[in-house]
């Protein structure tokens, strides 16, 4: 602003007194706020990260890949646990075979 | 939420049907096995198909057969002590040590003759082919006898 001006605006800005008055429930509100975030616990987050999986999950076309995945995954440990199933059928082939030959009992 | 329980729920539903639909297709003939006996019969029982009284004799085939096996194990650890000792006592081939390896012959022969009466008369006790079967298993084992 120049000193020397003789703006009449200048005159009516010297005068003016804002008189806003902040609503009486804007600090309730901020509280109310501060509150609610403090409030939201881990189970909060959990719960929305698991209703965004089930969106996701619960399309035909995923629910359908995880269901064959599933299917695999049961098939695939019933084949391990057979695997190891069939080695103890050669162990215990094994031992019947030692239990008639009296030449293995000689070696036991 | 629901939809995704639901899922869940079907998804362990057919994981663990696929399981049990694995293991039964490579298990076709597995059978629930009387605890009382040694496991080696549980699995001949299981092997060769064996019905409850088919298991019951050849099981009581087997005790029987025992003895003759215990006997035969003796005469085998006395016939090697022997052959033993003449071998490492004697500068050459003595009449002494030619007859301690006819009688570890003998003990063989014998030891065969007893294992192989024993597998026929176990595999007549089995069904026609899995008495066949049986006879293969154990041929090798009676030819291979005392040179392993």
């Amino acid at each position: 602003m120049n000193p020397q001006s003789n703006d009449p605006l200048d005159a009516v800005l010297k005068r003016w007194q804002p008189q806003a008055e902040a609503s009486t429930r804007f600090q309730a509100g901020v509280w109310q706020r501060i509150a609610e975030r403090e409030a939201a616990s881990p189970w909060t987050f959990f719960r929305q990260r698991l209703e965004e999986w089930s969106a996701l999950l619960t399309r035909p076309r995923y629910a359908t890949a995880v269901l064959a995945a599933v299917v695999l995954i049961g098939a695939g440990l019933a084949q391990i646990e057979n695997a190891a199933t069939r080695e103890s059928s050669q162990a215990l082939q094994a031992r019947y075979l030692n239990s008639l030959d009296p030449y293995s009992q000689t070696h036991s | 939420m629901k939809r995704l329980l639901l899922l869940l729920a079907a998804a362990l539903s057919l994981g663990v049907g696929a399981f049990y639909a694995s293991q039964r297709m490579a298990q076709h003939d597995s059978c629930v096995m009387p605890m009382n006996k040694t496991a080696e019969m549980r699995w001949l029982r299981s092997e060769f198909k064996l019905t409850d009284a088919q298991y019951e004799r050849i099981s009581a085939l087997h005790e029987q057969y025992k003895p003759t096996c215990e006997r035969l194990c003796a005469r085998i650890a006395e016939s090697n002590e022997k052959v033993t000792r003449l071998i490492q006592s004697s500068p050459g081939m003595n009449p002494e040590l030619k007859a301690a390896l006819q009688e570890s012959a003998d003990v063989n022969r014998d030891c065969r003759q007893a294992l192989l009466e024993h597998v026929y008369t176990v595999s007549h006790e089995m069904n026609s082919a899995e008495g066949r079967r049986y006879i293969e298993m154990m041929q090798q084992r009676i030819v291979d006898m005392g040179h392993q």
